[in-house]
């Protein structure tokens, strides 16, 4: 199977940065080698050609199905996966090659928050034990500076009295202050950058809005360089600053979170966000719009755009043979699609009209 | 005409010498014809453990199972197993399973698992039976060539509309979904609901949909109630309940949703849902509730009747408490976050 890199010129996909990224991904490209059988092998094409920064203070939310890559993308930028091409920057500093014995002092500075706070902490520890256990592996040996570290976090993340919280096992929690406990891991090494994998989708809805607000508000205290990877684009609009959206391995649009919602440029961007049922009485009394299909085959390494088989919008002969490059169609709102190649006014899409979103029924 | 009409359910669960209240006095009723009714509550709420009793799916360790279940005017809850399994299980009430498309037979043809009830019963040859499954395939939106083969091969959303073609196989009349889109991607999950809404016009099934997604359930329910620790805190129309509240915990619950179109940010509920085992005396919100008074604390609210037929059980819609509670606290702002 034929290895594809696509190169993003550079420039193309720059921001008017101010200062420096603290973290970056410059063309990044991650293929899976996977065993179908004793004989047969494939690829899976997790991430084609990406570009990605993070700033300090900055909230970017990676929104996208499942496949999309972004889990993938995220990982990558704390270096769990290797780039199989393009490079991962942290700080100033390409972190693509970097041997296991010196990703330890990066992996200080940088940390993940995992999605099922029921399977990620160890039941047999206690919520301090858990907490401290991040600085005896850094070899932090005073054991009442550990102690005073692990009350202050338990503190930061409102699990208050920390010594009543210290003494109880995971079992004995909710899931809003199981995950407390999950931030308050990521939280004890005073990091810099943290990725957050789906942190609320395990919890009940009720519980959601108090864990994300305590998220945003360590965020902006700390001047943390977030990523928050995420199914739910509504949510993506209140807790990051920037969306970007992944589709079968690429980011097919980026921009800041408010007007990647309501002024969607991609027609898979158009798609999800009219997918979205928000309560409302009158949904019922009429169809949504839908694409057909179900998301990306990432085993493929594909030529064109990655949407082409579901897009309503797309030009055969163009959409299917030259790769959409991903280009700011306004200042600082990036899209990937020949929709936008001239500059030219856009067909209205069957998906991007609000009101038009259903065929009514009655 | 009602086709399903349910009184003062209760089903307890024995959990070591604890006794687990997970259906505690719930009522409502489905009319016949394609009406869906929208079940939504948090994990716990005991939404699920209602719809098991309609399909009389009940463990081993039931403590408490009593109130009415009735048919077409037909009292279910005395009818014996035999009766129930050979007259009403998957032949007048269908169910469609949280997770079902995950346990599909992975070496039984896709054809052969969609009628396979109705074979086993005896009921039809195997090429009535064949027949039967191309149409049900065809009914659900699949190409018929699904039916030679085998789940493996079927994407995510192919095999939820394969459950759902295997509920319909007896013609019921009332379908009960327990989050049947829990696992699929949202732009699956649209195609799933459009294929639902199709069949709630034609053939005409009612629903019991029941899911933690209020957005979800508005969809397609044409009436809605909120689960919350066992009971119905809230029953009406989705236009009642959704754009006029009368329970603070539907009300902070949809306070508590991101939405897509509007600046104002969600806010979060405090606390956490109660443990069933002791629920709080009194109301089972007022530790959550930011309208709590002394009342609230001690008495159990009664089931307040609403003019759209459903009910509130809030103290503040008691129409004998002095001043317009309800005014005073509950009722939508100008121009609330509707729309």
């Amino acid at each position: 199977m034929a290895e594809e890199v696509i190169a993003d010129p550079a420039g193309v996909n720059q921001q008017d940065d101010q200062t420096a990224p603290l973290v970056e991904v410059r063309d990044g490209e991650v293929v899976f080698q996977t065993r179908k059988g004793i004989f047969r092998s494939g690829a899976v094409h997790a991430l084609n050609g990406v570009d990605l920064k993070i700033h300090r203070g900055e909230t970017v939310a990676l929104v996208g199905e499942s496949g999309s890559g972004k889990t993938t993308l995220g990982r990558l930028t704390l270096r769990l996966v290797k780039p199989t091409a393009g490079s991962v920057w942290y700080d100033g500093r390409d972190i693509s090659e970097l041997p296991e014995s010196e990703l330890r002092e990066f992996r200080q500075h940088a940390q993940i928050v995992f999605q099922d706070p029921f399977s990620s902490l160890n039941p047999y520890m206690t919520v301090g034990e858990l907490i401290e256990e991040p600085l005896i592996i850094d070899g932090i040996k005073d054991s009442t500076g550990r102690r005073k570290r692990v009350d202050e976090t338990l503190e930061a993340v409102d699990l208050i009295p920390a010594d009543r919280f210290a003494s109880k096992y995971p079992g004995q929690m909710s899931g809003g202050q199981r995950q407390r406990v999950g931030i308050a891991r990521a939280l004890v090494r005073n990091p810099d950058y943290i990725v957050t994998d789906e942190p609320v989708s395990m919890i009940d809805a009720s519980s959601r809005i108090e864990v994300l607000n305590l998220l945003d508000t360590l965020q902006r205290q700390r001047r943390m360089a977030f990523l928050f990877i995420t199914h739910d684009i509504a949510t993506a609009r209140y807790f990051a600053d920037r969306i970007a959206v992944m589709y079968a391995g690429f980011i097919v649009e980026e921009g800041i979170a408010g007007r990647i919602i309501d002024n969607p440029l991609h027609p898979y961007t158009q798609a999800l966000i009219a997918a979205i049922p928000e309560p409302d009485p009158r949904n019922r009394l009429k169809r949504r719009a839908v694409v057909p299909g179900e998301p990306g085959d990432t085993a493929k390494a594909l030529v064109g755009c990655p949407f082409f088989s579901r897009c309503p919008m797309r030009t055969p002969g163009l959409c299917d043979v030259d790769r959409p490059r991903l280009i700011a169609r306004e200042p600082g709102h990036f899209v990937a699609c020949h929709l936008y190649d001239t500059g030219s006014p856009v067909p209205a899409s069957p998906l991007a009209d609000r009101d038009s979103q259903s065929r009514l029924l009655l | 005409m009602t086709l399903l009409e349910v009184r003062d359910l209760h089903l307890h669960y024995k959990a070591g010498d604890r006794v687990v209240h997970a259906v505690d006095g719930v009522s409502f009723s489905i009319e016949e014809r394609g009406e869906a009714v929208g079940i939504v509550g948090e994990s716990g709420s005991g939404k699920t453990s209602m719809a098991n009793a309609m399909m009389r799916l009940l463990p081993k360790n039931v403590a408490r199972f009593d109130g009415s279940i009735q048919l077409n005017g037909r009292e279910l809850t005395t009818l014996g197993n035999d009766e129930f399994r050979r007259e009403i299980r998957w032949r007048r009430i269908a169910m469609v399973f949280q997770g079902a498309m995950n346990v599909l037979n992975p070496v039984l043809r896709i054809g052969m698992q969609v009628t396979e009830p109705l074979v086993a019963a005896g009921e039809m040859s195997k090429s009535e039976a064949n027949k039967r499954a191309d149409y049900l395939l065809e009914r659900v939106g699949l190409p018929k060539e699904i039916g030679s083969r085998y789940a493996h091969e079927l994407s995510g959303g192919q095999k939820q509309r394969v459950v759902i073609a295997t509920a319909l196989v007896m013609n019921p009349d009332l379908l009960i979904l327990d989050e049947p889109t829990s696992a699929l991607d949202v732009s699956v999950q649209a195609q799933i609901m459009n294929l639902l809404k199709d069949l709630k016009e034609d053939p005409g099934i009612s629903m019991i949909f029941i899911t933690h997604d209020i957005g979800l359930a508005s969809d397609i329910c044409d009436r809605l109630a909120v689960a919350y620790a066992g009971q119905h805190a809230e029953l009406g129309s989705a236009e009642r309940v959704l754009l006029e509240p009368h329970h603070p915990y539907t009300k902070l619950l949809l306070r508590s949703l991101p939405r897509l179109h509007d600046s104002e940010p969600p806010q979060s509920m405090p606390g956490q849902p109660p443990d069933l085992t002791s629920p709080p005396p009194g109301c089972r919100f007022h530790p959550r509730c930011p309208y709590v008074f002394e009342r609230c604390l001690t008495e159990v609210p009664p089931e307040y009747a609403m003019p759209d037929g459903g009910h509130a059980r809030c103290f503040l819609n008691d129409p004998k408490a002095s001043g317009d509670l309800f005014e005073m606290h509950l009722k939508p702002q100008l121009a609330g976050r509707h729309g």
